[in-house]
């Protein structure tokens, strides 16, 4: 009888099986969790901090975190959500230190966006490219920044960006509503610059 | 509704959040104001574009196995 290809390969261990051996003193299966997860966490913390260099380390600091925290995996929630809350945590502490982004916790901090009919520019907006929307993302505040990346880019519900950042879920809601509208006017402004 | 109440509305609106009535209240107002619906149809293509951000990321890369070494070097237990 004839075999396929398929039912004779391994099948591919998943997140949780290989947190599992890896907290077991398994290298090979940590070096495999970070071969599938290095670039959706380099992404996250790149968007986050807009440098590379910085997007760089933290991506490292992460994974030599979760190299000693693998352990506390219970697999209560999907293994990205839990590498992701770590990766955000990261960038957050990393902020703190550098204490150079105080606009950080800017539920109400931001002046908030008034459209008065009559008064706004009435052109529209241009069409928003990738790298448009990347250098607008990279100048939100990074309160605003870290609850859109979370949401609109790595495709979280608000009930989870929440939990990740340390806010309620209104609160990220109505940073999130924030945010594109700060991306909208930091695009226009842009636009008339050009 | 007015415009204030609408604009602090359409990212929930976007996002399907609204309940029925006030979804309806929001779209009605967008019916017969250019202003707010122009902000409506310009946040929903900030939003339609970030999606497409993470599908097919535009973004170089550093190479893993570079930092992989590094790590093994930050820590030593990672051997």
């Amino acid at each position: 009888m004839a075999v396929s290809v398929a039912e004779i390969e391994k099948p591919e261990a998943n997140d949780y099986e290989l947190a599992q051996r890896s907290a077991a003193g398994d290298l090979a299966a940590f070096e495999e969790l970070y071969r599938r997860h290095f670039r959706r966490v380099f992404a996250i913390a790149l968007r986050m901090t807009a440098s590379p260099e910085e997007a760089e380390d933290l991506a490292q600091e992460t994974f030599i975190q979760l190299f000693k925290k693998i352990g506390s995996f219970r697999g209560d929630s999907a293994f990205t959500t839990w590498l992701h809350r770590m990766t955000v945590n990261q960038v957050l502490m990393h902020f703190r230190r550098r204490k150079s982004r105080p606009e950080y916790t800017t539920e109400e901090g931001e002046t908030p966006v008034q459209i008065v009919q009559g008064t706004e520019n009435q052109n529209r907006m241009p069409v928003v490219d990738r790298i448009v929307l990347e250098d607008a993302i990279a100048k939100l505040p990074l309160g605003y920044r870290s609850v859109f990346v979370l949401h609109d880019v790595e495709g979280y519900e608000h009930n989870e960006v929440g939990k990740m950042l340390g806010i309620s879920e209104g609160t990220s809601k109505s940073q999130l509503h924030k945010a594109r509208l700060k991306l909208r006017g930091l695009i226009r402004q842009q636009a008339e610059k050009n | 509704m007015d415009c204030t109440e609408s604009l602090n509305l359409l990212s929930d609106l976007h996002d399907r959040l609204l309940d029925d009535p006030l979804e309806t209240q929001v779209k009605s107002h967008l019916d017969c104001c250019p202003p707010c619906s122009n902000v409506f149809g310009e946040l929903s293509e900030i939003v339609n574009v970030s999606v497409r951000l993470n599908r097919d990321p535009n973004i170089n890369f550093p190479d893993e196995d570079d930092i992989w070494r590094r790590m093994r070097l930050a820590d030593p237990k990672i051997h």
